[in-house]
């Protein structure tokens, strides 16, 4: 670095290899702890394994079983319809709840931010334990309430009918996967709310004027300036939100243990996973359930990013 | 005039429609703390805090302060090893965050501000790794770690946290958004690029500190 000529080698060198030298400690550890045992599950997905100590190579017989397996096809079936149900009420909530905070005339905005973000400060299983109690028959919270409030209604619109006490939320096959969908909903409306008023607040200002000067209204400013400007964070929700709805285990496996509610009607992908590997002992068919879900969600991520244009812009 | 009455009046819907909203949200984390004042046989038999001593009465409504049970509190850290749990969970989020900082941050920035083979790779690695479920590599991960000595160790707990996907990726979108020219000025100093980042702390503390508290720590089978 004494002469001009030689800091500016010097800068040279550092610049070309800096990069490598910077990624290196995470490729280092993100090869042991993340590559590696990714790697040795795919290998285990060909093997029939029981316990840990026993592995037979199986070749694609634990794939085939998975064709035929009914346990798995229900764990597909309720894990498509939560991922459905749950992004399709999470997102709407989350957007309409930004829209709402975003208003510039709003006061107190920071303390509604915070009531809605507040229930992902708690954690899947903390939530699974609250809300396995809030949904009890009789004397749960949320009955009560419901009951209460359907009650009154029922007493001024006869058509409404009241929400019985001792509705059986976790072991009515039928209301189980709607007790779901509500729990993720409380939890995760807030927290995706964040993303989307971040997104709102990069909107320019001045599209706004230039779309009132042109006298569009509320909803064709919010069908011309807003959506457009928030598409890649939304693509962003979109596409995370379903990756993890797909993974959904801690929620169903807190609220209705190992059994997965009555006839499997919580079973998810992730959670016959769990059982298979780590009740029943076979963790090469677990593995195989595992990579057969990444392979399907990357699948549905992909056609998510095609459709909604993703690869036009940088959506990341 | 009937137009200003009409932007008060939709303000105010605004307002009670959130209002409701927030009160609907925040109601199970009320009834839970309410609920951890309360003994067992309380638990159900009154929907929020039991009334405790009267304060005084307003036209035949009795205003009551809520009596409050400190034995779960008090129970809690006498019959569990609790405080040991909660400096365990302290000092491994702890760790894992500053650990976790350094490497997203110089990983993160050469990914925003660096051109070098191998980049794409790296990135779509890193994507497809958010693929696979936790559960997939439960096994491996365990059976690496017993190999490594690292079962039932802090640090076995610190080091396969230590790189995180997410991170990276929250470091070189904040990074990204630092103008080149910038950087150029102040490239000997690289202070600036940090200045969009410091959101991250916050969320890497907070999604350590809950992995911890909430799966069944190897540490903490070893007892107090």
């Amino acid at each position: 670095m004494t002469s001009p000529a030689s800091g500016l080698s010097w800068f040279r060198l550092q610049h070309r290899y800096a990069p490598y030298l910077f990624v290196s400690p995470f490729l280092v550890l993100f090869a042991a702890f993340g590559l590696y045992p990714i790697l040795r599950s795919l290998i285990l997905a060909f093997y029939a394994t029981n316990g840990p100590r026993s592995e037979v190579y199986v070749g694609l017989a634990n794939f085939r079983f998975l064709l035929t397996d009914p346990d798995f096809h229900t764990a597909v079936r309720n894990t498509a319809l939560y991922a459905v149900l749950a992004v399709g009420t999470q997102l709407p909530t989350a957007l309409g709840l930004a829209l709402l905070l975003s208003q510039k005339w709003l006061r107190g905005r920071e303390w509604f931010r915070l009531a809605f973000f507040s229930p992902h400060l708690v954690g899947q299983v903390f939530v699974g334990v609250l809300f396995s109690v809030l949904f009890v028959p009789q004397y749960g919270l949320l009955n009560r309430a419901l009951h209460g409030v359907t009650s009154q209604l029922n007493a001024a619109i006869p058509a409404v009918q009241p929400v019985p006490l001792d509705t059986k939320w976790l072991s009515n096959p039928d209301l189980v996967m709607p007790a779901l969908v509500i729990t993720s909903l409380w939890m995760y409306a807030g927290f995706h709310m964040i993303y989307f008023l971040a997104a709102l607040q990069a909107v320019d200002r001045d599209l706004y004027e230039a779309a009132e000067v042109d006298g569009a209204n509320g909803w064709q400013q919010f069908l011309a300036v807003t959506l457009p400007g928030i598409k890649p964070v939304t693509i962003f929700i979109l596409v995370t939100s379903t990756i993890g709805s797909f993974q959904l285990f801690e929620l169903p496996y807190i609220m209705l243990g190992n059994s997965a509610g009555p006839n499997n009607a919580g079973l998810t992908v992730v959670m016959y996973l769990y059982n298979t590997g780590f009740v029943t002992g076979d963790l090469g068919y677990a593995s195989t359930v595992g990579w057969t879900l990444a392979l399907g969600v990357l699948a549905i991520s992909l056609v998510q990013m095609r459709l909604t244009g993703a690869w036009k812009g940088d959506a990341a | 005039m009937s137009r200003r009455l009409g932007l008060q009046v939709r303000r105010a819907v605004c307002y009670l429609g959130l209002a409701l909203l927030a009160a609907v949200t925040l109601t199970p984390l009320v009834w839970l703390v309410a609920a951890s004042t309360k003994g067992p046989d309380d638990l159900f038999h009154y929907t929020f805090f039991a009334p405790g001593r009267e304060l005084f009465t307003i036209a035949g409504f009795t205003v009551r302060l809520p009596s409050i049970a400190v034995t779960n509190f008090t129970d809690l850290f006498a019959t569990q090893p609790f405080l040991r749990n909660m400096m365990n969970s302290l000092f491994v989020a702890g760790a894992t965050v500053m650990v976790q900082l350094f490497f997203s941050s110089l990983a993160g920035f050469a990914l925003a501000k660096y051109e070098f083979k191998g980049k794409r790779g790296v990135m779509l690695l890193m994507i497809s790794t958010m693929l696979i479920p936790g559960q997939v590599v439960m096994a491996p991960m365990y059976a690496l770690l017993y190999k490594l000595g690292l079962v039932d160790t802090h640090l076995g707990l610190i080091v396969p946290g230590a790189v995180s996907v997410f991170g990276i990726f929250l470091f070189r979108q904040s990074i990204l958004q630092v103008p080149d020219e910038l950087l150029n000025k102040f490239w000997l100093s690289a202070l600036k690029p940090m200045k969009g980042a410091k959101r991250y702390p916050s969320i890497s503390l907070l999604m350590a500190w809950l992995e911890i508290t909430l799966t069944t720590s190897p540490a903490s089978t070893r007892g107090s």
